[in-house]
């Protein structure tokens, strides 16, 4: 079994987890992300120019083909003014900047060097340089943020089930980016067969992340946009358990919005709860429904 | 290294999952739910166990493993997108459920080639 809240880079011990991005560095992700892409969640040794090798097909379906076939030639598009691109770019979030302020064309009024205007670069060598004005920089919010619990949609009595269903709107304005925000949930809880065909067969596992993210968005939103859907089904499903096991289950969870511009800073968060399921068939639910936010 | 992970995804397609051992009782599952080409339900926990020997076959999967990031079912590409991003450990921006996103996949798969040409040891002839 698969344990909950197992971390990316615990699986096979090389790979950083989620949410460890070191401060100024990018990744492969990040440089080769779409122009509204922002932030991945993965730190990633710098790679130079790696030899280019064609993707292998074989019997499987829609061999990855890239779009231009040529990922090597991909760049960075200068507009994007977000996080990754003032990363690897520096001078284009200060032209970013600039366009915002309506003085692009480089072409405005000379500027004077000092109070009196003596500078002479001529003499003086490479002119003073006015400091370019700070892109603002923009942060994740949270419009609305719901964590709604309820049981499981599957009545059978070989299963039991609860159901968590996340909505979120993200702020998006001049102060902030929707790609900037990332959801997490930690989940735990304990079981028990106290009797039945099962019992004795019983587990725990403590509260950790269990790796959602908005890569599990349900409706297909991107980072770039404003919703969030997902849901979580946790328990046992048809045919798991026996009619007549006597089950004692507690499943705690906490939800939260974090934003990944101010160090995973948690923004918006929801429980924990704790709900239960209990008895053998028909099994009884607690704390459920509930929602929360 | 293809036929391993062929075999995989093709045990999937047809909604053949890993059995537990013989005698032992699982745990909860948990996750949202999906189904597999052949109509079979799963949840993303039964996904990540799925994804386990994939992940297990290392660095050498990840030429076999990239095709099936593009896969018309959203619980195959999950398998394969999630072995990749613990492989590799690059999280690459992906809408998995987004059926039409072809092109992010294929920028999702252009940062694990990468990664692998990057990453493999050079064979000596």
């Amino acid at each position: 079994m698969f344990e909950r809240g197992k971390r990316a880079g615990e699986v096979h011990g090389g790979a950083s987890s989620r949410g460890d991005i070191a401060p100024g560095r990018s990744t492969l992700s990040q440089q080769l992300a779409a122009p509204a892409q922002h932030e991945t969640r993965s730190e990633a040794s710098k790679v130079s120019a790696p030899e280019r090798r064609s993707l292998e097909g074989g019997a499987s379906p829609d061999a990855g083909a890239l779009p231009d076939g040529n990922a090597a030639s991909r760049t960075v598009p200068a507009a994007g003014g977000d996080i990754s691109i003032a990363r690897l770019f520096p001078g284009a979030t200060a032209r970013k900047a600039l366009d915002r302020d309506g003085d692009a064309s480089g072409f405005g009024p000379p500027k004077k060097n000092g109070s009196d205007g003596g500078g002479d670069a001529a003499i003086g060598g490479a002119e003073p340089q006015q400091a370019a004005p700070q892109a603002k920089k923009k942060k994740a919010g949270v419009d609305s943020f719901t964590v709604d619990w309820a049981k499981g949609v599957i009545i059978d009595p070989t299963a039991a089930k609860l159901r968590l269903d996340y909505n979120a709107k993200f702020k998006k304005d001049d102060d902030h980016d929707p790609a900037l925000a990332e959801f997490r949930q930690n989940a735990g809880g304990k079981w028990e067969i106290t009797d039945g065909p099962h019992k004795g067969a019983k587990g725990s596992s403590p509260l950790a992340d269990d790796n959602y993210s908005r890569v599990d968005d349900l409706h297909g939103n991107k980072k770039t946009d404003q919703l969030f859907y997902s849901n979580d089904n946790p328990g046992w499903g048809i045919g798991q358990l026996d009619k007549d096991d006597v089950l004692d289950y507690e499943f705690t969870a906490e939800q939260m919005v974090i934003d990944t511009s101010d160090g995973n800073k948690v923004i918006a968060k929801r429980g924990p709860h704790t709900a239960t399921i209990k008895g053998k068939s028909p099994r009884v639910h607690g704390n459920v429904p509930k929602k929360l936010g | 290294m293809h036929t391993q992970v062929d075999a995989v995804f093709g045990r999937l397609e047809q909604g053949r999952l890993s059995q537990p051992p013989a005698g032992s009782f699982p745990g909860p599952s948990s996750g949202w739910e999906a189904k597999l080409p052949d109509g079979t339900m799963v949840v993303r926990s039964t996904l990540q166990d799925e994804a386990r020997p994939l992940i297990a076959l290392g660095a050498d999967a990840v030429p076999s493993l990239l095709p099936w990031v593009q896969h018309a079912n959203a619980a195959i590409r999950y398998t394969a997108t999630f072995a990749l991003e613990q492989i590799t450990g690059e999280h690459p921006e992906l809408a998995v459920f987004d059926d039409a996103d072809r092109d992010g996949r294929a920028r999702a798969i252009a940062v694990w080639q990468r990664w692998y040409d990057a990453h493999r040891v050079p064979r000596r002839g």
